[in-house]
């Protein structure tokens, strides 16, 4: 059962087979195929839990309860980008788009050639990736629902000879509400927190929410437990203590809190790799104003791609936001920003992101506390040629359809007309030009590898210095995918299932002879 | 919160908002704006909550210079015209002072049910229509087998 955080009201113990660290898309993975099997699961969250009674179609609300710091969590660098992270049970899955992508036959050729991942081949891989999209109803979006926006922007793009799409999601009978963000309000999107956490509660399953875990108690060099505390239910104030006892622990805190506690406890990282090598998709949004009204927020926020220059390492997707989602990034204040805001019916509204590029950042503990983490990452060479160009591109393509404006990050041309866009292309890019930009899909700080050295986990997502640990959540994926991570996500962790289940009839056997 | 910041908070949300010469828009709720960000502060991070006091202090002590007191003892006229020379500000930092000195303001202003309904989106409707249709993984049929990937992938599919 889920526990909510009311009922426990001291300190608490617990055994169990298999002690998860996270209930996003690879820890309530993992949760569900082993509770399926027949295992003792339990599931340790840091977030609250929310139904879809809970989903007000309100992004402030979303942001405060369901996001880590408040949606606040910040890359220190040039430029600086928020990397918005759930914090609820399902984790980013929960406040996600739901956009599910395979990763491109390109990206696991260099798993294989850069990592040596030999072992984790495209039959297995399309096997996986085949289940998971049945079991979350996996299919392209219903142009009757998405949204004349992204409908609109596909348009302007196919004129134009780029090539693109519907994007297919994890959505079913989606009414396009606009606000997958800040969660689901009928449940269509099948984040985790529907889907696989309700499966493996029913498969008897616990999952203790607002439980912060502090420490995987290692002991020969086998993890045996951990060690956490209950937080307030509102504030992230300490209270009851919790320790459980486990043969295994699986820790899936995603990119950012899994090497944050590896790092603060000093453990697997003979290597020197955790918490390095992270990726990123840094974005950037665009608005346009367009002539006739495009219904926002209805429609799904990102509902067609163009994928033109997906090689080149460029995906633009979109596209609805509410209208607090665009006033956020509006370049204007006072009586500018109130009448820019007056449009919001006719904003054409999309996304683009680097989807694969050269800049790598770092997680480390907070020297000041080391509960939190800090990020450094800095938008590098051609990448930053590559970001202006993305912004370019997302500007052509509104321009084509006779947009008459189009903001823009770059704090020199916050809003560019039609005849400023050749000016533009002129222009140098520069990394510090760019404000209010957002960043998704951390990966790669725990990163997957054949060689110990240069890795921090095996292919099956055990840790090479800590037997019985395993890491499964975005951290192991060892480059940028390419395309939104959630679906190679689930898929590694249905994987890695596998390596845990085999690991407990091991331990098993290994009892038994005793 | 310190009192100055909260004040300060209070007087630059119709300032920042602009809402007085756009007809037909709600009136502006400056207690909103610093409930709004108590509540965010105590999800932030503590740098994040330093950082956004500092911003508030830092406008007083433009506003000191500049006009001779703080900024929610000026005249509205005043407070506007020294807004107004901050908007006219280039550069990344002055605009990222300026963005975090517009979150609460702006963060509590389009969350609201009634701008947000003049502006098309009508939240309580929707409120209501999702509340009768929940979607339930059980009974529906299973949606065609697409699979989609914008490009070449792991299965080797070829783009569309």
């Amino acid at each position: 059962m889920i526990h909510p955080r009311e009922e426990i009201t001291g300190d608490l113990k617990l055994s169990t087979e298999v002690a998860v660290i996270g209930s996003g898309a690879g820890g309530a993975t993992i949760a569900k195929e082993l509770s399926e099997a027949g295992r003792k699961v339990v599931i340790l969250e840091a977030g609250r839990h929310f139904t879809r009674e809970d989903f007000n179609f309100q992004m402030d609300n979303a942001f405060i309860n369901m996001y880590w710091y408040g949606g606040q969590v910040l890359t220190m660098g040039t430029p600086m980008f928020v990397l918005p992270q759930g914090k609820t049970v399902g984790g980013t899955t929960t406040i996600n788009s739901g956009t599910c992508l395979r990763m491109p036959h390109r990206v696991l050729k260099r798993w294989h050639v850069d990592h040596g991942l030999w072992e984790i081949t495209e039959e297995e891989m399309g096997l996986y990736y085949g289940a998971v999209e049945e079991y979350l109803f996996v299919q392209k979006g219903d142009p009757e629902v998405i949204g004349r926006n992204a409908l609109l922007f596909l348009e302007g793009a196919q004129k134009l000879g780029l090539s693109g799409g519907i994007l297919p999601r994890n959505a079913k009978d989606c009414e396009g509400y606009g606000v997958c963000a800040f969660g689901c309000p009928s449940g269509a999107k099948q984040s985790a927190n529907v889907s696989y956490i309700p499966d493996a509660v029913k498969a008897g399953c616990d999952v203790y929410t607002r439980c912060m875990v502090d420490e995987v108690v290692v002991r020969g060099g086998r993890a045996v437990g951990v060690k956490g505390r209950f937080l307030d239910t509102v504030r992230d104030v300490p209270g009851p203590n919790l320790e459980v006892e486990a043969e295994v622990v699986v820790l899936a805190a995603g990119a950012l809190q899994s090497p944050r506690m590896l790092l603060a406890q000093k453990i697997c990282n003979s290597s020197g790799q955790v918490g390095r090598n992270l990726t990123i998709h840094p974005c950037s949004g665009s608005v346009a104003v367009m002539d006739e009204k495009l219904g926002n927020p209805k429609g799904v926020p990102q509902a067609t791609y163009v994928d033109e220059f997906a090689d080149d390492g460029i995906m633009l997707e979109g596209g609805t936001l509410p209208p607090l989602g665009v006033a956020m990034g509006v370049p204007y204040k006072g009586r500018r920003l109130a009448e820019y805001m007056r449009n919001y019916p006719y904003f054409g509204i999309f996304g683009g992101m680097l989807s694969e590029h050269c800049s790598t950042g770092r997680v480390i503990p907070n020297p000041r506390d080391r509960r939190r983490h800090l990020i450094s990452y800095n938008l590098r060479g051609e990448d930053t040629a590559k970001f202006k160009f993305m912004v370019e591109l997302m500007a052509e393509i509104w321009f084509s359809l006779g947009a008459r404006s189009v903001l823009s990050p770059c704090v020199s041309l916050p809003e560019m007309r039609p005849s400023d866009l050749a000016t533009f292309k002129k222009q140098k890019a520069k990394a510090a030009d760019w404000l209010g930009v957002s960043a998704y899909h951390p990966l790669g700080t725990c990163r997957m590898g054949a060689a110990p050295e240069q890795s921090v986990v095996k292919h099956t997502g055990e840790t090479w210095d800590t037997e019985n640990l395993f890491i499964c959540d975005g951290s192991i994926v060892p480059t940028s995918l390419g395309v939104n991570p959630q679906l190679t996500i689930f898929s590694l962790a249905m994987r890695c299932a596998g390596f845990v289940d085999d690991r407990l009839e091991q331990l098993a056997g290994h009892s038994a002879v005793k | 919160m310190l009192r100055i910041v909260e004040e300060t908070v209070k007087a630059v949300t119709p300032h920042i908002l602009g809402i007085e010469a756009v007809e037909g828009m709600p009136e502006p709720d400056p207690r909103a704006s610093v409930d709004f960000m108590n509540e965010w502060l105590a999800k932030s991070i503590p740098e994040f909550g330093i950082l956004n006091t500092i911003v508030f202090l830092a406008l007083n002590l433009y506003s000191l210079v500049r006009k001779g007191h703080t900024f929610p003892r000026l005249e509205h006229g005043t407070q506007a015209d020294l807004m107004e020379g901050l908007y006219k500000a280039k550069g990344i930092v002055p605009l990222e002072f300026l963005t975090l000195l517009a979150s609460p303001a702006i963060t509590s202003y389009y969350s609201r049910v009634d701008v947000q309904e003049l502006l098309g989106f009508d939240v309580t409707a929707l409120r209501e229509e999702a509340r009768q249709r929940e979607v339930t993984r059980d009974g529906g049929p299973l949606p065609p087998r697409d699979t989609a990937a914008g490009s070449e992938n792991a299965t080797g599919e070829e783009k569309e």
